[in-house]
Formats: C-alpha cells, sequence, structure tokens
C-alpha cells in the first residue's frame, strides 16, 4: 500500500470501504497509512459496520425514493422534442459507434431513411449512443423527412422536397463499401 | 468475456469484481430478458434467484437504453434505498429531517452517477460492482459529514481529564457491549448501532475504534491507538470510554425491556 502522489481523500476512503473486513485490523492499517483521514476513517468504519436489516421487505418509504430517483433518470432521457433539437454534430458523433461516415449521422438527423429498411442491430447501436431508446429513435425517424435550413440556403439551386429512401441506398450514396453495407443489413 | 472495470486503487493496481460475482454475471447472461427483470426484483437475500446488486448494476451499465433498462434501474435503486437509513428508528420514533436529507442524498448521488455513466463510463461505479453494500455505505458516511454539521448534534468534546465518578464506575463494572455471544443476535446488532449513534461524537469515535480492536494506548509507535489518533491522554480516553458505556447498557436496557 504504497503511497502515491494525487490520492485524494476518495480515493483512500473507497479503497478503505472496499477492504473493509470487522475486526481484521483493517481499520489500524489505514490509520497508519492515512493519518491526514483519520477522523472520516473512523466515521466511514461506523457506517461498514452498520447492521442494515435485510429481513425487512421495502416499504413505501423505498419506493418513493425510487420513484424520485427514476423521474430524475426520465428526465434526462434524451426525447423526440430533444432529437429535433440536437445539432447535427450529436448525430455526426453517434455514427461513429458503428463506423459509418457523417453523411449517414445527417441521413438519420434529417430522417431520410425509410425506417423499414433498418436494421435492428444498427437502430439499436444508433439509439444507444444517442442516449435514448430504440422505440424513441423510431418515432423519430417516421416523422417526416427534413433538410436542415442552413443547408437549403446555401444550395444554387432550389432544393428537391426531400424523400425516404432505403437505408442501403443511403450508405452506398455515402460512399460505404458493399462488404460492409451487407455486413451490417445482415447483422443480427 | 465481461465488461472490466476501471477503477484503480491508491496503490495503482487495479480493483476487481469478485470471482463470485463473476460467475454470477456469467450465469445471468444466458436467462430471458423477462427471467433476468422478474429476478432482478427479489429482494431476499436467501432467494435461490436472487441476483446481487453488483450483478445487477453490470446489466444496468451494460444494457441498451430502453425498457429492459429501465426496469432493471427501477430494481437497482429499490437495492439502494434499502441501505439508507429508516426515517423512524426501532422504537417508533419518527427521525429527524437531516436523516430524511440523507437518505435522498445517498440516492441522489447514485442517480447522478449513473447519468453520468450514461454519457461516459464513470469508474467512480466501479466501486459498486466490487462492494455495492460497502460503496453504499462510503456515501451514508460522506452524507452524515455533509448534513449533521448543519443539525443541533451534540458534540460534546471534554478536554478535561476527570474522574471517573464511582457511579459511572460501578454501573459500568464490566460490562462490554461488544459481548461475542449478544453481537451474535440480529436486534441486538441494531439496537447497538442506534445507541452508538446516540452518543457525542468524541465518545462515538472512542466506541467505534474499540470495536475494530483498536487499543487505547500502545508502547509500539507503529500501532496506532485511540489515544493517539484522537489526541488525548489515556485517561480521558478511558474516561470518556466508560461514560460511553454507561450510556449504552442503560439505553440498550431500556431498549430491551420494550
Amino acid at each position: 500500500m504504497a503511497k502515491q502522489p494525487r490520492i485524494t481523500a476518495d480515493d483512500v476512503l473507497r479503497a478503505f470501504a472496499m477492504d473493509f473486513e470487522p475486526g481484521a485490523g483493517v481499520l489500524q492499517r489505514y490509520l497508519a497509512h492515512y493519518p491526514e483521514h483519520s477522523v472520516a476513517l473512523i466515521d466511514l468504519s461506523m457506517e461498514l459496520a452498520r447492521e442494515v436489516d435485510d429481513d425487512l421487505p421495502p416499504g413505501a418509504a423505498e419506493f418513493d425514493l425510487v420513484a424520485a430517483g427514476m423521474a430524475r433518470l426520465r428526465e434526462n432521457t434524451i426525447n423526440i422534442k430533444s432529437l429535433q433539437a440536437a445539432p447535427a454534430k450529436t448525430f455526426v458523433d453517434a455514427i461513429k459507434v458503428l463506423s459509418l461516415p457523417m453523411q449517414v449521422g445527417l441521413a438519420f438527423r434529417e430522417r431520410r431513411i425509410d425506417v423499414a429498411t433498418l436494421p435492428q442491430s444498427a437502430l439499436a447501436k444508433l439509439a444507444e449512443a444517442l442516449q435514448t431508446s430504440t422505440a424513441t429513435l423510431l418515432s423519430y425517424l417516421s416523422l417526416p423527412p427534413e433538410a436542415p435550413l442552413t443547408r437549403a440556403r446555401k444550395s444554387a439551386v432550389k432544393p428537391a422536397a426531400p424523400e425516404k429512401v432505403s437505408f442501403e441506398r443511403v450508405l452506398q450514396d455515402a460512399g460505404v463499401d458493399e462488404k460492409s453495407i451487407s455486413n451490417l443489413l445482415h447483422e443480427e | 468475456m465481461l465488461r472490466p472495470i476501471r477503477k484503480r486503487k491508491p496503490d495503482g493496481k487495479s480493483y476487481f469484481r469478485r470471482e463470485k460475482v463473476e460467475a454470477e454475471i456469467q450465469a445471468l447472461v444466458g436467462i430471458s430478458v423477462a427471467e433476468l427483470e422478474r429476478r432482478a426484483g427479489l429482494w431476499q437475500v436467501s432467494d435461490p434467484g436472487f441476483v446481487s446488486p453488483e450483478a445487477l448494476l453490470y446489466f444496468v451499465r451494460n444494457a441498451a437504453a430502453g425498457a429492459h433498462r429501465e426496469k432493471l434501474t427501477e430494481k437497482l435503486l429499490v437495492r439502494v434505498a434499502r441501505r439508507v437509513p429508516l426515517v423512524s428508528d426501532s422504537g417508533g420514533n419518527t427521525d429527524s429531517l437531516t436523516r430524511m436529507n440523507i437518505r435522498e442524498d445517498v440516492c441522489d448521488h447514485f442517480v447522478d452517477l449513473l447519468l453520468s455513466d450514461r454519457k461516459q463510463y464513470d469508474d467512480r461505479l466501479d466501486y459498486y460492482e466490487v462492494n455495492f453494500n460497502s460503496a453504499v455505505a462510503a456515501d451514508r458516511s460522506d452524507a452524515n459529514a455533509r448534513h449533521w454539521k448543519h443539525e443541533n448534534r451534540t458534540t460534546e468534546i471534554e478536554t478535561e481529564d476527570g474522574e471517573v465518578s464511582a457511579q459511572v464506575e460501578s454501573t459500568v463494572g464490566d460490562y462490554d457491549p461488544f459481548d461475542a455471544d449478544e453481537l451474535d443476535k440480529k436486534d441486538y446488532r441494531l439496537l447497538l448501532d442506534e445507541a452508538i449513534d446516540s452518543l457525542p461524537e468524541f465518545q462515538r469515535r472512542i466506541v467505534v475504534m474499540l470495536r475494530q480492536d483498536i487499543p487505547i494506548e500502545s508502547n509500539d509507535p507503529s500501532v496506532e491507538s485511540i489515544s493517539k489518533v484522537l489526541g488525548k491522554s489515556e485517561k480521558t480516553i478511558r474516561t470518556h470510554r466508560d461514560k460511553a458505556f454507561v450510556s449504552l447498557k442503560l439505553r440498550l436496557e431500556r431498549k430491551g425491556k420494550m
């Protein structure tokens, strides 16, 4: 247990928590090595030795805490609105998980892909990278296609109304090689 | 091959999941999603289908976003909630606002870590895969330190080496709150913890160290003694130990009669 530079109090206390065994001399060892954290180590050993009654079924107080925690987790889950508001970079970064070029990420963002042609595995991986559920991503992709205003304005000719195309076509247009396309489309 | 954990110890070595947990996860990988969700909801450790919180956390961290992950996460939060102190004690007394805040604080911290880990691997969650109960105990300790100082908790730290009164001496006698036979009983352990919590801070620390076999005094400079750690004379420590033991004895006797 040689001391290393830049060891935080949290590192020491968590290491103690992981090593702790009642009456096995662990507190003695940590007090000797980390006297600067002695008070925190003593207080922590009280919590580590504390008896928690595992025989009681979870009650209303526990479920209230769980409900509050789940509400916070759901608030932070990406929904359709936040996907619509997300910048192109979000999709471009996410598509890297599938090792695909940015054009494919933009096609997802602009909802130009026919969802019926999307393999489940690619959909699930992208949803995870976007920190959303597969169902939310599918709902988002099912909305009408849209070309971002910024790119439409830069076009010299009036852009045609965007259409949904197959995933395979998007991959081909982005220059993805045939073997990779085949692998992606047939991946379980 | 399970995804390894990344957190390192202060000495630079890696933390590992316990072998038992690794084996449990390997076995659970093969069961259906519905079965895993059902078993994650079992809360009795003695239930043959019980999933350890360490294994449950592994599946939560590695599941794709969606309904399955949400269900597992909910079961995992129940495990956290069960490890934070109750709002009322064994005597049915309503607990302080501080203790409720501590409960919320511990759960909030865990949710913070889950959210952070979803964005980018957060190695602070690794502790919970190594030893879930100890990691939550550390969170309780952190929350205690943050919240109790805001409450008017007794912090009686007497510095004078007062003589132990004859009454205290006669009450203590050969009383030992850590009697092995008593400690074998779960109810006794629960009451003892509660009684130790009620002690003034200085006495509580003495008792906590005695419980971990730290000697009051030692001639060996390499041995940490209570007197050395708390910076008080051996006599002061013994005086406060006796006072603490009297308090524990009376409190446990009172509770025992209830």
